[in-house]
Formats: C-alpha cells, sequence, structure tokens
C-alpha cells in the first residue's frame, strides 16, 4: 500500500509537527521498522529521550496511528517521521508478524474510533524540511551560554549545599524530638522537607524523601524503627558525599538533581558500555508524588563479563494514562547497553538492539554464596543505594504464618508478597531474580522446574 | 510477622567489634524512637564529636550497618508446599502462553471451559503458573484433578475408590471413580452409594444418583425407593422418582389425577387428523401454575396412566408448540420416561422445529457420543443453531471436520457474517452508531466460541470468512482462530 507525502500533510497536524518529524528520519533513531505480511500496517520503535523506545504504529488503510510518547498532538512527530520514512524509502520496512500490542491496538480502535479527518490550515513537508536546517553558529552567543550556564551552575551548587544542612537539621530535630513522633506524621513531614529540596534544586532526593512514608510503611510495623533509620542515615551519607558540592561523586550528583540525559551520556566516551545478550526481567510501574510514573526495567545480563544487572527508567505524566511498555518480561535481545557512570553501574540506557537468534540460560551462580554479600559489598562502593537486584541459588518458597520466604540451602529472605502467585509456592526455584532493599526481597522472574516464571506475567 | 535478624560472622576476628555495635545500635534506636540524645562517647564512628554531629554520625552507621552485617533470621515454623504435581499432558507450548493468558482474561466460564477443553482434546494442558482449576471441575477434564487437589492442599495420591478410601478423594475425583464404577459394577457402586451417600451434601449427593443412569435396572428399585421416600433432599426424590419411573413402576397417584384433569384431547392437521393432547386452553394463570408445578413431580407412566393412555401415546400425542407450552412437558419426560418414550417426542420436537440445544442438553446422558453428534447436525441443518454456548455446553470443545462443516454451511453463520460486514462497511463510512458497535463486539464472542468448536482446517477457512468481510487479519479477533490452528501444531 502506497502513501504520498501530500496525505502525510493533510494529517499532520500543524506545520511545527511536520518539521519536527522531519528530524526523525535518521535510521539511527529507528531500531525496528515493520511492514506487515498484506502491507496494510507499518510499526516501528523510536529513540526518544528516554530509555524505553516509543512503539509506533500506523494503518495505512486510513492513516490511523498510535504511539507511546506522551504526545497531545494526533498523529504525534513519531507517527509523521514513520509515515514519512514509508513513503521515501518502503523498502527500508523489513517484513515481520504483527506483534500483541498492535493487535491489542486494532482491536481497542475498532470498538472506538472513527476514521481520522484531515487537520486544517496549509502544512509543506518542504518547508519543514527548509525549516529543519540548523542556523550558523554565533560565537559570541555560544560564549555568553557558556558563562551562563557555569554561573546557573555556580547557583545551583550553593542552593543544594544549603538545602542539605537544612535536610541534616530537620534529621537533627526528628531525632531530637522522637521517631515514634516521625512515623506518626511521616507523610505530611517528609513532604515539608521534600518540598524545601525541591526549592534548592535537589528534584531527585526530595522525590528519594517523598517515597520514604510508602517504602517504610509497607513494612511489618516492628520493622518500621529500623527501615526508618536506614532511610535517614542515609541521607546524612548522601549529604556528606556532596560536601561542599565541589567535586560529588557522579552517582552523589544524580541521587541530588537526577540523571543526565541520553544525549549526553551516550556523547560521554568514558561512559561504560556492554554488549551482550539481556532478558527483561521485570516493568514496573510506580506513581510518584510529583504526578509522575516512574517506569522501572530490569534487565539481566546473559552473558559477559559485565554488570550482571541494567535498569532502565522512564518517566511519564500519569495523566497520560497507561502506556504500552515497549518490553515484555521474558523478552531477549542482544543490546549494547551503556550504564551511568557509578562504582556500582546499574541504570542504564539502551544504544543499539537486535533480536536474538536463541533463547539462553540465566548465568549460573555459586549454590552456596553468601546471596546478600552482593548487597553489603555495593553498599560498601555506594551506601545510599536503597535496593539492588540479586541472583539468588537454588530454593522454594515457604510460608511462615502468612509471611512469606524465600528458602535456600543455607540462607533464608523474606518476600514482598503481593505480587507472587499461590502456584510458584509449588515449584522447586532453580535460580530467582529479586530486587532486595535491605528488608525484604522483591520477587522479579525465577527459572524453575516448570519453566520460567515472571512476578508481571 | 516481625522479621529477626542475626549477625553474620564474616569477619572473623572484629565480630567482637561487630557485635558491641549491634548493642550499642539497638540502644540508641530505642533512645532515638522516644526522642533524646544518645551517649556516643567511645564510638569509634562518632569519632569524638559530641551533640547533634555525633547523633548524625551514628544515625549513618545505623543506616547501613543492619545491611551489612546482619542477615535475616530463618522463622521456626517455616512451611513449604507440596511440588505441584507432574502434568497429565503436555504442557501448552511458551509461545503460546502469552495468547491463552490474554483469552482466559474474558471474565466468562464459557470461554475458560471452551478453551481449556480445546486444548484437551488436542492434548494439552494449561501452564499451572497460567491457570490453576477451580474447585469445582465440572466442565474441566479430569485431567486438571491433580491440580485441583493441590490447591486444595491435598496430595498427589490416586486412590482407587472404595468404602474406606472414600473420603480421602478429592469430590471432581471422586465423582470421576464412581461414575466409571456405575459402568463397570453398577451393584458395586449401588451399596457404595448405599454405606457412604448419606454423608455427602445434597448437590453431591444428586450428581452421584445422577450416574445411575448407566445400567439402570430393577436391582436398584429397593435403594431408589428408599431414597423417593426418605432423602433430605427434594430435588433427590425427585431424581429417584424419575428413574422408578423409567423402570416402569408405576403407582397411583392424585397429583397424576390432577394434572390429567387439566389436560384436553382435540385432533390437528387438515388432511390427517391426528389426536393431539395438551393442557386446556382456558386455564386461568393460578391453573397454569398449578399445572406446571404437577409437571415437576408427576412421573410420565403416572399421567398416562391417569388418561387412560400408554406412555408411547402420551409421547406421540402431546403437542409440541414452543416454550413454555411443551417445556414442563419435556422436562417431566427427560426425568422419568423410558429412553425410547423420550426419544419419541424429542423427534417430534426436532420435525415441528422447536428443539433447541439446551434441550438436547437434557438428553445427553441418554446418548452416546455418536449418537449425540447425530442430534447436534441434524438440528445445525434444520436451522435451530441460535446460541453457539448451548452448543458447546452440549458437545464440549473440538467438535470435529462433520458438525465442523455443518456449522459453517449454517444459515446462523452465513447471517452473522453479512451482518457484520454491514456494520464494518458503516464504521468504514464514519457513520458507524451503538448498534454496529454492539453487533461487531457480540460478533467477537460468537467466533471466540466457534473457534473452540470447530477444526483448525475450519479455523482457517473462517480466518478467511473475516478477511473477506473486512477485518483486519491482525484484528485481536482473529486470536482464538489463530490459537486453535497453532494449537494443532504445538510441540510442547
Amino acid at each position: 500500500m502506497s502513501l504520498t507525502t501530500a496525505a502525510i500533510e493533510n494529517v499532520a497536524p500543524d506545520q511545527a509537527s511536520l518539521k519536527a518529524a522531519s528530524k526523525l528520519l535518521s535510521p539511527a533513531k529507528w531500531p525496528e521498522r515493520v511492514v506487515s505480511a498484506d502491507g496494510t500496517l507499518i510499526w516501528g520503535a523510536c529513540q526518544g529521550s528516554g530509555a524505553n523506545p516509543y512503539l509506533v504504529v500506523v494503518d495505512l488503510r486510513d492513516l490511523g496511528t498510535k504511539c507511546s510518547c506522551p504526545s497531545r498532538k494526533f498523529p504525534c512527530k513519531h507517527a509523521l517521521g514513520l509515515m514519512l520514512q514509508f513513503s521515501e524509502s518502503a523498502g527500508d520496512f523489513g517484513p515481520g508478524d504483527v506483534p500483541e500490542w498492535v493487535t491489542d491496538w486494532l482491536g481497542r480502535r475498532r470498538k472506538t474510533a472513527t476514521a481520522p479527518t484531515a487537520a486544517s490550515g496549509s502544512k509543506s513537508l518542504a518547508a519543514a524540511q527548509v525549516g529543519a536546517t540548523e542556523p550558523p553558529v554565533n560565537p559570541k552567543a555560544e560564549a555568553r551560554k557558556a558563562a551562563a550556564a557555569v554561573k546557573r551552575a555556580a547557583t545551583t551548587q550553593t542552593a543544594i549545599t544549603d538545602g542539605l544542612a537544612e535536610m541534616e537539621g530537620w534529621i537533627s530535630d526528628q531525632l531530637r524530638t522522637g521517631l515514634s513522633e516521625l512515623l506518626n506524621d511521616i507523610t505530611a513531614r517528609c513532604r515539608r522537607i521534600a518540598s524545601r529540596l525541591v526549592d534548592a534544586k535537589a528534584g531527585a532526593l526530595a522525590e528519594r524523601i517523598d517515597g520514604i512514608p510508602s517504602r517504610v510503611l509497607a513494612l511489618p510495623t516492628k520493622d518500621r524503627p529500623d527501615a526508618l533509620i536506614a532511610e535517614l542515615g542515609k541521607l546524612i551519607i548522601i549529604s556528606r558525599a556532596w560536601g561542599n558540592g565541589d567535586a560529588p561523586d557522579p552517582s552523589v550528583r544524580r541521587v541530588i538533581t537526577g540523571a543526565e540525559n541520553r544525549d549526553v551520556l551516550l556523547a560521554d566516551p568514558s561512559s561504560l558500555r556492554h554488549t551482550g545478550g539481556w532478558e527483561v526481567l521485570a516493568s514496573r510501574d510506580e506513581t510518584r508524588r510529583d504526578g509522575l510514573i516512574a517506569r522501572s526495567t530490569w534487565l539481566i545480563a546473559l552473558n559477559g563479563d559485565g554488570p550482571q544487572f541494567a535498569l532502565l527508567q522512564d518517566f511519564f505524566p500519569a495523566s497520560m494514562g497507561k502506556q504500552g511498555a515497549a518490553f515484555t518480561p521474558g523478552d531477549q535481545f542482544q543490546a549494547t547497553v551503556v550504564f551511568y557512570a557509578s562504582r556500582y553501574p546499574l541504570r542504564a540506557q539502551i544504544v543499539e538492539r537486535r533480536p536474538v537468534e536463541q533463547q539462553q540460560d540465566w548465568p549460573e551462580i555459586a549454590a552456596h554464596a553468601d546471596t546478600l554479600g552482593r548487597f553489603s559489598r555495593a553498599l560498601v562502593d555506594e551506601p545510599w543505594l536503597t535496593e539492588l537486584p540479586i541472583l539468588l541459588p537454588a530454593g522454594r518458597l515457604a510460608m511462615s504464618g502468612k509471611s512469606l520466604w524465600w528458602q535456600g540451602e543455607d540462607t533464608v529472605l523474606p518476600l514482598a508478597s503481593e505480587r507472587i502467585e499461590n502456584t510458584v509456592l509449588g515449584a522447586e526455584l532453580y535460580q530467582s531474580a529479586v530486587l532486595w532493599n535491605g528488608h525484604n526481597a522483591n520477587l522479579l522472574a525465577a527459572q524453575t522446574n516448570l519453566g520460567r516464571y515472571h512476578a508481571d506475567g | 510477622m516481625r522479621t529477626c535478624w542475626q549477625l553474620r560472622p564474616i569477619w572473623g576476628g572484629i565480630t567482637r567489634m561487630v557485635e558491641a555495635t549491634f548493642a550499642k545500635l539497638e540502644e540508641a534506636k530505642l533512645r532515638w524512637m522516644s526522642g533524646g540524645v544518645v551517649d556516643a562517647t567511645g564510638n569509634a564512628f562518632a569519632s569524638g564529636d559530641t551533640g547533634p554531629e555525633a547523633q548524625l554520625r551514628l544515625l549513618a552507621l545505623a543506616g547501613v550497618f543492619r545491611h551489612t552485617c546482619l542477615r535475616p533470621q530463618e522463622p521456626g515454623n517455616l512451611k513449604q508446599m507440596l511440588l505441584l504435581p507432574e502434568p497429565a499432558l503436555p504442557l501448552l507450548s511458551e509461545v503460546m502462553r502469552p495468547a491463552f493468558r490474554q483469552m482466559m482474561q474474558q471474565q466468562d466460564r464459557s470461554v475458560w471451559q471452551g478453551l481449556i477443553g480445546l486444548m484437551a482434546a488436542r492434548g494439552y494442558m494449561a501452564h499451572p503458573f497460567d491457570w490453576l482449576p477451580p474447585q469445582d471441575l465440572t466442565g474441566y477434564p479430569e485431567a486438571y484433578i491433580p491440580s485441583a487437589k493441590w490447591k486444595a492442599g491435598m496430595g498427589d495420591a490416586k486412590p482407587t475408590l472404595t468404602a474406606e478410601t472414600w473420603d480421602d478423594m478429592y469430590p471432581a475425583e471422586r465423582r470421576g471413580a464412581f461414575a466409571a464404577l456405575r459402568k463397570s459394577d453398577p451393584a458395586a457402586a449401588r451399596t457404595l452409594m448405599e454405606e457412604q451417600g448419606g454423608n455427602l451434601p445434597a448437590e453431591e449427593r444428586l450428581m452421584l444418583v445422577a450416574t445411575f443412569s448407566n445400567g439402570l435396572s430393577v436391582d436398584d428399585q429397593p435403594y431408589l425407593e428408599k431414597l423417593a421416600r426418605s432423602d433430605r433432599s427434594a430435588k433427590v426424590n425427585a431424581k429417584a422418582v424419575g428413574y422408578l419411573a423409567r423402570l416402569g413402576v408405576v403407582t397411583d397417584d392424585a397429583d397424576a389425577r390432577e394434572l390429567a384433569d387439566f389436560i384436553e384431547t382435540s385432533t390437528s392437521g387438515l388432511l390427517r387428523r391426528r389426536k393431539a393432547i395438551g393442557l386446556r386452553k382456558k386455564l386461568n394463570e393460578t391453573q397454569k401454575k398449578r399445572a406446571y408445578s404437577l409437571f415437576e413431580t408427576v412421573t410420565l407412566p403416572q399421567l398416562a396412566t391417569a388418561l387412560s393412555m400408554s406412555n408411547d401415546e402420551v409421547a406421540a400425542s402431546y403437542v409440541t408448540e414452543p416454550r413454555p407450552i411443551m417445556a414442563p412437558f419435556f422436562d417431566m419426560c427427560v426425568r422419568s420416561a423410558p429412553t425410547a418414550i423420550l426419544m419419541i417426542y424429542w423427534e417430534r420436537l426436532r420435525t415441528d422445529g422447536v428443539a433447541q440445544f439446551s434441550m438436547l442438553a437434557d438428553l445427553a446422558d441418554r446418548l452416546d457420543r455418536d449418537q449425540t453428534l447425530a442430534e447436534v447436525k441434524r438440528l445445525i441443518d434444520t436451522g435451530r443453531l441460535t446460541d453457539l454456548r448451548d452448543m458447546l455446553f452440549v458437545t464440549g470443545a473440538d467438535v470435529g471436520p462433520t458438525i465442523s462443516d455443518a456449522l459453517l454451511k449454517a444459515g446462523y453463520y452465513k447471517k452473522k457474517l453479512s451482518e457484520v460486514e454491514a456494520a464494518l462497511a458503516k464504521r468504514a463510512k464514519g457513520d458507524g452508531d451503538y448498534q454496529s458497535t454492539h453487533l461487531i463486539n457480540q460478533f467477537e464472542a460468537f467466533i471466540t466460541i466457534l473457534a473452540f468448536l470447530v477444526t483448525a482446517n475450519h479455523a482457517r477457512a473462517i480466518l478467511a470468512d473475516l478477511e473477506d468481510v473486512g477485518f483486519h487479519a491482525a484484528d485481536p479477533l482473529f486470536r482464538p482462530l489463530k490459537f486453535n490452528i497453532d494449537l494443532e501444531g504445538s510441540s510442547p
């Protein structure tokens, strides 16, 4: 089925969308571009600024589109970009089976959508592509921008240092007036100091403090004092690791201000890169206080001597509703993964991904290893860590009253049980991947005598 | 339950120092919880500072101490469940499991039973991580009994049904074993029922008595008379009375005479006048209700006696007007007429075009599989297919090529296709309304059940038909059909 430029211009919502789409025509931004066997559907993955690529599909019969990006324009620039590429070089689109997420979209669309109508206004792809040319560089303006950036950085550094001092004072006050009192009013009190840290440009740390109530209150009552002390103690360590902010560890900076963006990470030649096979263990969404949904996708390395796990993190507004996940638990692929600078590399971005030819098993681990030793050693490097994926050796799940445990040959771990189905209690677990937070383990996936188990389905 | 922690002696010689730190931090925790200053004197980490600084340093130490030096302690009462039983059939292949989970998300027992039935018919079981059977296994294959027993916390032993093992068996398992025993040795089954049946719940008792249909003989008469006379459940009483009637035990009954008074004789047919009996036309509502309730307890032989007719004559002349006129009489025949007599009336219902799949379900335990399928085909061929769920209930999944052919040639199927084609065309023009959306949704449910009934080849033919009427090949509507096709070539 052919697609003309005129038809794309016709459905584009405005000239700006066409212009933005024309910047997405580089094949490097599209790790996947596929056309269905009957030629009526095209879909692909467009690497945006987040860790997960946006999933885009276009129904060529009526140019209906769907994209997992947060844009409120319809069709968005990614859908227009996919259409433009197909109109210019359909041969670059490989054939493929229609994936489940496209099938689901077709089903929803059949029930609710009507054919899209042409957007009003005059739009031209030619004009968009002319406009896409970068303006010439002005050295004076660049110098001014650089000076302003330095000044901004200094102001931010001072604000953060002051904010952390205030946080330490707040913690001292909590110790003096009693942590029992803090536990009784934990949400409001954490919110107050978190707000102050937002003002001090320590947004990521503020978000961490905002999350303390839910992390602590999720535990049994008697475990909460220990958990609260651990949370506050680690805040002190973060503050001291920052010092006056002159030369903070990159991961400390990330814990306080947030991660650098994807382009900066990829441009840094010193970033650790690891190429090999990966499997998706789990993909979980958590709604944050600031109205964003944090999506964490956990990967396990299937081979090589690089990091054993990788964490992809993305954020999108909760107001957008449920967004389709780019990864499904159990998916395996070959990828080059680049890690954010850290003494304990974990958070990462995927640079390039391609399908695997054969499914692989997880790497083997020793049966009698100190299962939590990995977490202990990680804390020596980065004592502010709150949780870490761990691979457990052979074991079973077991009950103690109503609480659930993982039981190995010489180790036991309490489990957070809300996602675990009873059937796993009847399986032999050859290996299990869990998120350990120092208090309990959250089962992500396991290899069992009945095959692979994924807690997220 | 609180998690208990123990020191892990990972640092050999400095264990004593770690123990001392642990004790100090536990003390500090108590102080901090109530509020106040912990004595940090002599603590190496506090490095001689006093005041808030010493407290914060100690807190920082406490923040990582537990996670590095302590390990969870095993609770005393840790208990592992039994391992899941070995599957009785090969498990569904990994590649098909996502589609299975997707379809099982529909909260519809017919869909669950159809899908599970189709898989079992093709020799596969659901993966236990995806689905375990409900406690009541009615409508599900026996291959799931071990899983149901595991779910109920019972072991995987497969005892033979005896008086000793009666209480140890899972209800569905006992039901299956009892039905098999009744087929192979009716007398032994009856004896077992006499000894053990009284302790069962009424519903369970009724299901076991229902198996007496197999090998029903005069040897059962004393036990059935006892049930008819003294069982606590009215449904069991009625079932026993029905079986007695089928054995030809006719008792004089005042109710039958009362019912006969509500029945009149007339003639029907223009050229060949024939005798017809039915409820009197001029009954008022109260009388109709009374007549209907009498049909629930009176047996066909009793009614025939009260009407001074033979069983055959009554079955051959009772009216066949559609529901509700014929329904109470049909139900009475199902309950109490010998099979040959019941089939006389059923034949007339089918010939007169009023027989339905829901009624055929009531006949099913009197017919073998081939006879049932033959009746199913006749109903389809005579345009009596109006609800695939009723048919699925009668036949189970995977009905084979002959019935699949009949289904795809049926006017019902063709009509559904043309209706949905019109609705899709309407939507494509942009004037789809609520009715067309509703129709398409209903069609989706229809195709789902159809996919569980037909062979893989017929599923392919349906796929082609759906593409012809305008569905995209990737539409989720195709999922159950593709599942059916994939199941044919699936290797576990």
